[in-house]
């Protein structure tokens, strides 16, 4: 322990180190396959075809994914866009328009304007001027293109057409894996018996358990306090 | 100090201080080019502009600004930069326009695939007539069969065929202009011609063609000013005996939301449809299209792929591409167990939804108690082994935590979750019994 936590908490300033998700913080587990077609795909290894639809319960990892292709193109100096449709509710379709000038377009949560005629006409246009142009398409969705609930067959065919990939959230272990590697990213020291402690007393889904640990970096470095069980006890 | 360097350091306190989200979806895509003390950003269409102007242009600002060291504005317009321009050494940003009526660089584009070709194309008896009709096109435009109408379901070759006529007009005759487009683009770009004030173009580049290979044109339903510039350049392709390939989902007469003096125009020529391929032609489809891709595939696995997708070629060619990536990835030879494994991506149903009611319901029914049973305080053992594994199975099958899995079995604590995980755990390995109920509970659960 470094010191005790004051009456009145330091406010965190921004100097934690970024964890933003990349290939290299990504722990494949079983998703290895999948994992491998990504990092290709978004380096624009040659060969057809021009979309790759990943499909997964939440916290499997296709955000991550999504948001580290992108992070990766760009870094090759190429144009490359993330949408998350899951807030569709504030975009229009329009949104798509002219993206097949994009090297990379990754669409996170199909599902959520599946059903929506207007998204589907709009989807189905970019994948065609997509394929026209030479841009890829990284989709993903909560179930594959056949259980989607899509209402035109057309679009449901496209997403298949190319390599479809069911991700797996992690087990226990490799949750424990996870959330060591999360923390060394930030710098953070996490004793094993801490690790233990989060999993078996909060929700065990990683998104949720990312985000804890989340606010623990910052309120341990408010505090100036190390991370032991006292003290995550204490933050509960 | 050289545009892409400005913008770059504007882009790593950006990426400090926004979201991922926000970063990944509103900044990466903009494209910048400094005119002097000007940052200019293109956007790639008007949402993402209108957006980005109205949240976070100040902040843009303000960084470049700071950046720059002296004033600095910045511009937000729609467009880009062109893929052949460097950023920062040839500024010359173009407005998105349409497509199809830019001028080719190297002469006219014409959108034609090269590897949709008759060699490439497998027949069978749900296209035999279609294609023929599209050869006999292909090797006489502008003849009798015109317009050559292809009808049929999602993903059965009808764009194949299309194209397969094209290329085969382009190998007689390399002079002649020959234009693919989906009629979604058509549409799109007719909308771009008339904003632009370009629709004289657009009509000259349609007029002017040899051959127009037109894509679903049941996307055309409703919309009347596409319809009616449509029946303009059709009426004037035709009378100059020039080829029309249309396909659509359905009959010509079926099309619904369409102008019936379209409807009975496109029905004018040949009409032809395409039914799903039987099983030997997806068979064949699928050995031809390994083959393509440098994989010898036993028929044994194509029958075997062949009979889990049956309802269209697109999606045939995914699982198999699928198949393929995952010899490579694994270095496995391309048997029946690694199709099979493949295949359940594409195929498989979303996970089920597995709840602790659910476990708990599906626990009680198995051993023959209540759901009551396994919330109650009694340790007799016909209650208490049912009760570790339906923890063990919630903490194996769901993301709750474990104090929340112990409130759910009548307000346990958590560490009695971990005694019963380790119990079944240990269970299973010593009592045959525990593994192969634990085991049918799995596959009862759907897991």
């Amino acid at each position: 322990m470094t010191g005790r936590a004051s009456a009145h908490p330091q406010l965190a300033l921004n100097v934690r180190l970024r964890d933003d998700s990349a290939f290299d913080n990504f722990l494949a587990a079983r998703n290895a396959e999948a994992f491998d077609r990504v990092v290709a795909f978004a380096a624009g290894a040659p060969g057809p075809p021009g979309l790759l639809y990943l499909w997964g319960e939440r916290g499997a990892g296709k955000t991550h994914l999504l948001e580290a292709a992108c992070r990766d193109r760009h870094a090759r100096g190429e144009r490359c866009v993330y949408l998350p449709l899951a807030d569709a509710g504030q975009f229009a379709p329009a949104l798509l328009e002219e993206l097949e000038q994009q090297a990379l377009v990754c669409l996170d949560d199909l599902d959520a304007v599946a059903g929506e005629r207007v998204w589907e006409a709009a989807l189905f246009a970019l994948i065609e001027r997509a394929k026209a142009s030479g841009a890829r398409l990284l989709v993903a969705a909560a179930a594959n293109p056949r259980h989607l609930g899509l209402v035109m067959p057309e679009l449901r065919t496209r997403l298949g057409a190319g390599g479809v990939y069911q991700l797996h959230a992690l087990n226990d272990d490799e949750k424990l894996s996870a959330l060591g590697q999360r923390a060394r990213q930030r710098g953070l020291e996490l004793p094993a018996e801490v690790a233990h402690y989060i999993l078996a007393r909060h929700a065990r889904d990683t998104h949720a358990v990312f985000a804890l640990l989340d606010r623990l970096d910052r309120a341990a470095l408010a505090a100036q306090r190390r991370l032991t069980i006292p003290f995550v006890r204490g933050f509960e | 100090m050289g545009p892409s360097s400005l913008w770059n350091k504007c882009l790593i306190q950006l990426e400090e201080e926004l979201t991922a989200q926000q970063f990944n979806t509103w900044i990466r895509p903009l494209q910048a080019v400094q005119d002097r003390h000007v940052l200019r950003l293109f956007a790639p269409n008007r949402f993402v502009h209108d957006w980005v102007k109205e949240r976070f242009a100040e902040r843009i600002a303000s960084l470049a600004k700071q950046n720059h060291g002296e004033p600095c504005a910045i511009s937000i317009e729609v467009g880009s930069l062109g893929a052949a321009a460097p950023v920062g050494l040839s500024p010359s940003p173009v407005p998105s326009g349409p497509a199809s009526v830019r001028p080719a660089a190297g002469g006219f584009v014409g959108n034609l695939s090269p590897d949709h070709t008759f060699d490439t194309h497998i027949e069978g008896k749900s296209n035999q007539l279609a294609r023929a009709a599209a050869r006999q096109v292909g090797e006489n435009p502008g003849g009798s069969y015109n317009p050559l109408f292809i009808y049929g379901g999602v993903g059965l070759g009808k764009t194949h065929l299309m194209h397969a006529a094209g290329n085969l007009m382009l190998e007689r005759n390399p002079h002649t202009k020959i234009a693919y487009v989906h009629s979604e683009r058509f549409v799109a770009d007719m909308v771009k011609a008339l904003q632009h004030n370009a629709i004289n173009a657009f009509k000259k580049h349609y007029r002017s063609l040899d051959a127009l290979l037109i894509d679903d044109i049941q996307f055309f339903s409703g919309k009347e000013r596409s319809q009616e510039e449509f029946f303009h350049t059709f009426n004037a392709l035709l009378e100059g005996q020039r080829q029309l390939i249309i396909t659509a989902d359905r009959f010509p007469k079926e099309l619904t939301g369409m102008e019936e003096r379209l409807r009975s125009r496109f029905g004018s020529g040949l009409t032809t449809s395409i039914d799903p391929p039987e099983l030997e032609t997806r068979v064949a489809i699928l050995i031809n299209k390994a083959l393509l891709q440098g994989v010898v595939l036993s028929e044994d696995v194509a029958f075997f792929i062949a009979r889990h997708v049956q309802s269209n070629v697109r999606e045939l060619e995914g699982a198999l591409c699928r198949v393929i990536a995952s010899a490579s990835f694994t270095g496995r030879p391309i048997d029946h167990e690694l199709a099979n494994e493949s295949l359940r991506d594409l195929l498989a149903f979303r996970d089920r939804l597995v709840t602790i009611n659910n476990i708990q319901k599906t626990v009680a029914e198995y051993y023959k108690i209540r759901v009551s049973d396994l919330h109650s305080k009694s340790r007799a053992r016909q209650l208490a082994r049912p009760r570790q594994m339906a923890m063990a199975l919630s903490k194996e099958l769901t993301s709750q935590s474990l104090p929340g899995i112990g409130d759910a079995f009548g307000g346990r604590d958590h560490t009695t979750v971990i005694h019963a995980c380790r119990k079944v755990a240990e269970l299973k390995t010593s009592d045959s019994r525990i593994k192969e109920d634990y085991s049918n509970l799995l596959r009862i659960l759907g897991v």
